[in-house]
């Protein structure tokens, strides 16, 4: 079920909300970035996210094919969401689930997770090698 | 073991030299809000040699918190954090972020979950000298 949560970077700065289904599948992807700060995201639809604060605090970063556009805060470095420019689902937003207020450790403990192979672009496959991620 | 580790781009690399040669690697997987929001996983060896390389001073954002004893070194063009310092009695110690790790086998490296939430300043300092890396050296890229 849909509900609203919020979500912010770690000094703050850069909040959003999003309209979330945390009993959908989530996702860990085993790529060069997202093994780096361990991303856990949910999905969000461009109708159902908004950038609450923090533009001018965001930095975007770039890398391989580009068409996933990686936003951090630039004082604290923290990756609230990413944007998915071409993905099954079309654009879509991930929201760092270890950025949202208000979930309890039970409810992130029952979170589906989704592992998917991004290091060798095969989003459909789960990888090899999940335990570390 | 020589480890090497580095931010997504590149900007900040390390290289750890770790003795005695581990049979594993513990990592702490910290639950503070910083790493929660960053998916901080920390190792360190008290015997070991750190050398840290930057290529672009300039993009490198230092943040601090809290107790405001630690700096987190981020890459401002990446966004990524490989290595925690801390300055203590004059000598800097230092923790890095096992994500960042290039080429070693994920299987070597044993994940626990810790919370230091609840230390003092002073157990939190003595703590770090006891176990972070004593031995961090910056080299010029």
């Amino acid at each position: 079920m849909l509900k609203t949560y919020k979500a912010s970077c770690h000094c703050g700065r850069v909040a959003i909300e999003a309209e979330l289904d945390l009993g959908q599948p989530t996702y860990r992807c085993n790529c060069s970035i997202c093994r780096r700060n361990r991303f856990w995201a949910a999905v969000a639809r461009p109708e159902d996210f908004r950038l609450v604060s923090g533009e001018d605090d965001l930095t975007e970063y770039l890398f391989g094919s580009k068409k996933n556009h990686h936003f951090f805060c630039r004082h604290c470095g923290v990756r609230v969401f990413g944007v998915g420019t071409e993905t099954p689902v079309g654009k879509m937003y991930g929201v760092n689930i270890g950025c949202l207020q208000g979930v309890s450790e039970e409810e992130l403990s029952k979170i589906p997770v989704t592992y998917v192979d991004g290091l060798h672009d095969k989003w459909a496959t789960r990888p090899e090698f999940c335990k570390h991620l | 073991m020589v480890i090497r580790g580095a931010c997504h781009c590149g900007n900040i690399s390390f290289t750890l030299d770790w003795t005695p040669e581990p049979a594993e690697i513990p990592a702490r997987v910290c639950t503070c809000s910083f790493c929660t929001k960053h998916g901080g996983v920390w190792t360190s060896c008290p015997g070991g040699a750190l050398k840290l390389s930057v290529k672009d001073r300039a993009r490198v954002s230092k943040y601090v918190f809290g107790t405001r004893t630690a700096e987190f070194h981020i890459c401002s063009a990446c966004g990524i954090v490989p290595v925690v310092t801390s300055r203590i009695d004059g000598r800097e110690y230092a923790v890095v972020s096992v994500n960042a790790f290039e080429g070693i086998d994920p299987a070597l490296v044993r994940k626990a979950p810790i919370t230091f939430d609840a230390e003092s300043q002073e157990t939190r300092l003595a703590r770090r000298k006891r176990s972070w890396i004593g031995d961090v050296q910056w080299i010029s890229a």
